[in-house]
């Protein structure tokens, strides 16, 4: 029996002895390893590949400390609404939980703040027609917001004539005007529907195989949790449109303009992300996000909606409306090991920082295997850094220690870190593009610096102030027409 | 394109090494500094490409500079340890 099978990866071989290893690890690989199939997929390397520099923690352990005793389910709360928005109206017209309504004065306030900041920043930028910067910023940003969020556009020109496809939708019975379903499009035939049986795997190769269909439509990174009654405490009691979530015994999602039923038997939460195209991001300016972030919202959408239908496909059921509306969207993704929660209060990916736009996590009855919190030394590193905080105009990231205190009206108790103040926060495009785990990977040195940042916090304070004095961070935006080849889409798929 | 500038790399290392042999015996220490000498300078080289592929042009010429600057250092001192180890034996 010596040598019989080992489930063992080399990658998690060399992260558990070392690199002084290395060699004894090749000797082991070359070894006879497998007797059979089976022994053979239990030994392919994880679903996640997630890079050298990151350990998996135990689960429910993530590296931000949490109170579950602290934490119950609650309504969200739209903490202010921008009338610059498109949803504004759309919003409003629902009855959704929104509790500050900015006028067009409020955010004409802030819109200066916003212009004196950009000028400060990029010497010659100017607001331009709208706010955003020159005319092909602007003309790029207006034309990202197409279908953003998912919502039908308000005015369209359909075939020569200008059509208000919210009312047209709202008009045929679509409730919200937008795209965006619970239960997903139901476009597509479920197998029981065409006569044959439902897609039948281990949670493992249902885990891949979830992957293979987000990554298809746009996804990347995936995770998934099994749905126990403290992830429940995480569920809104009532969504950001103002409908009620509770779960029954029902076969199939319902959904109606006031209440969603969720099936009892959908206990499992797939995570994925969906990054945001990077160089636009450091380089977004002025009154609200930008092209990159329209973009994304425009793409998660999209990628959501297929993603859903390709699930129905499988025989499954792949449950949530976009962004916040199951739950906090950051909770689920730090405990199912997508990141680690930053100062920003955005998730802090591995590879690619907080340019992930999007961290959602839908319910789901297709068996699911969890997966672990991680830690890559990034919250250490937030405990020194801050320079999201410093960047900062209006004073909405927390500058100092985490604290369990939670006084923010959008209402987040519970966990030890950082709260964004969402009633400051106007959705602008700085913090985002400050975070230096945002980096790029061409030069080796990111690789030694997120190599030492995961093992020892001593340098933390000494790769801060190199961030900076490297320049790193946001860019001018005149340099992305001018200076940059950027990739299709915007996102270098190498990594 | 990678794979001739490795190989061309490598055989002049492995040419280098076998004439500083050939010529003095060198002692680890030597070795060491040297070693770290010529990967601070490949590792500038490899910065400043890398940066310019991450359209980080400042970080890209700070970071040669920086990482030049250490190679050169370091290949100096090898190569005034080395003169000096020889011309005592």
């Amino acid at each position: 029996m010596l040598n019989f099978h080992s489930t063992l990866t080399r990658k998690d071989f060399l992260k558990g002895i070392g690199m002084a290893g290395a060699g004894l690890g090749a000797a082991s690989a070359v070894a006879p390893m497998f007797h059979d199939l089976d022994e053979l997929v239990a030994s392919t390397p994880s679903t996640r590949n997630l890079p050298w520099f990151v350990k998996e923690r135990e689960h429910g352990d993530p590296t931000t400390p949490i109170d579950w005793d602290m934490i119950q389910r609650r309504p969200y709360t739209w903490v202010r609404m921008d009338p610059t928005l498109p949803v504004y109206d759309n919003l409003k017209s629902i009855g959704a939980p929104v509790s500050r309504w900015l006028d067009w004065e409020d955010k004409k306030a802030e819109d200066e703040i916003l212009y004196a900041k950009a000028r400060e920043d990029f010497p010659g930028w100017e607001p331009g027609l709208d706010g955003f910067g020159d005319i092909r910023t602007t003309a790029l940003t207006h034309a990202s917001e197409m279908f953003s969020f998912g919502n039908f556009p308000t005015r369209m020109n359909l075939g020569g004539n200008m059509v208000d496809l919210v009312a047209a939708v709202r008009a045929a019975g679509g409730y919200l005007g937008s795209t965006d379903s619970y239960a997903g499009p139901k476009m597509v035939h479920t197998p029981e529907e065409m006569g044959g049986t439902k897609y039948q795997g281990t949670p493992e190769d249902n885990l891949r195989t979830l992957k293979a269909g987000i990554r298809y439509f746009g996804g990347e990174d995936v995770g998934a949790l099994e749905l126990d009654d403290k992830l429940k405490k995480l569920i809104f009691t009532v969504d950001q449109y103002g409908k009620a979530l509770e779960f029954g015994d029902v076969e199939e999602c319902i959904e109606t303009p006031k209440q969603v039923t969720i099936p009892n038997k959908c206990k499992y939460i797939f995570l994925w992300t969906m990054r945001q195209p990077y160089e636009w991001t450091r380089r977004q300016s002025g009154r609200f996000e930008g092209a990159a972030t329209e973009t994304s919202y425009e793409r998660a959408y999209n990628t959501k909606a297929h993603f859903q239908d390709f699930v129905r496909g499988l025989g499954y059921q792949m449950i949530s409306a976009g962004n916040n509306s199951l739950s906090p969207a950051g909770a689920w993704a730090v405990l199912g090991g997508l990141g680690e929660l930053s100062r920003a209060s955005y998730v802090n990916h591995p590879l690619y920082g907080i340019t992930v736009r999007v961290t959602w996590g839908f319910l789901t009855d297709m068996p699911l295997p969890p997966s672990r919190p991680i830690d890559f030394g990034a919250r250490k590193f937030c405990e020194t850094c801050g320079i999201c905080a410093e960047n900062c105009p209006f004073g909405a990231i927390n500058p100092g220690e985490p604290t369990w205190k939670d006084d923010n009206a959008f209402g987040n108790p519970g966990f030890l870190g950082w709260r964004c103040d969402y009633t400051k926060c106007p959705h602008c495009p700085i913090c985002q593009g400050t975070c230096p785990f945002n980096s790029h990977p061409g030069s080796f040195i990111h690789d030694v610096v997120k190599g030492t940042v995961s093992t020892t916090p001593i340098f933390n304070s000494f790769f801060k102030n190199m961030e900076k004095t490297f320049k790193y961070g946001r860019k001018n935006p005149a340099t992305w027409w001018d200076e940059v080849d950027d990739y299709p889409y915007g996102v270098d798929t190498s990594y | 394109m990678i794979f001739w500038i490795g190989a061309l790399f490598g055989a002049a290392l492995t040419l280098l090494v076998n004439w500083l042999r050939a010529k003095v015996a060198v002692r680890w220490y030597e070795w060491l500094i040297g070693a770290l000498g010529l990967l601070s300078g490949i590792g500038a080289v490899q910065h400043y490409f890398g940066s310019l592929v991450e359209n980080e042009p400042e970080s890209a010429w700070m970071g040669f500079l920086v990482l030049f600057i250490l190679s050169v250092l370091l290949l100096v001192i090898t190569w005034t340890l080395l003169r000096r180890h020889k011309q005592s034996i």
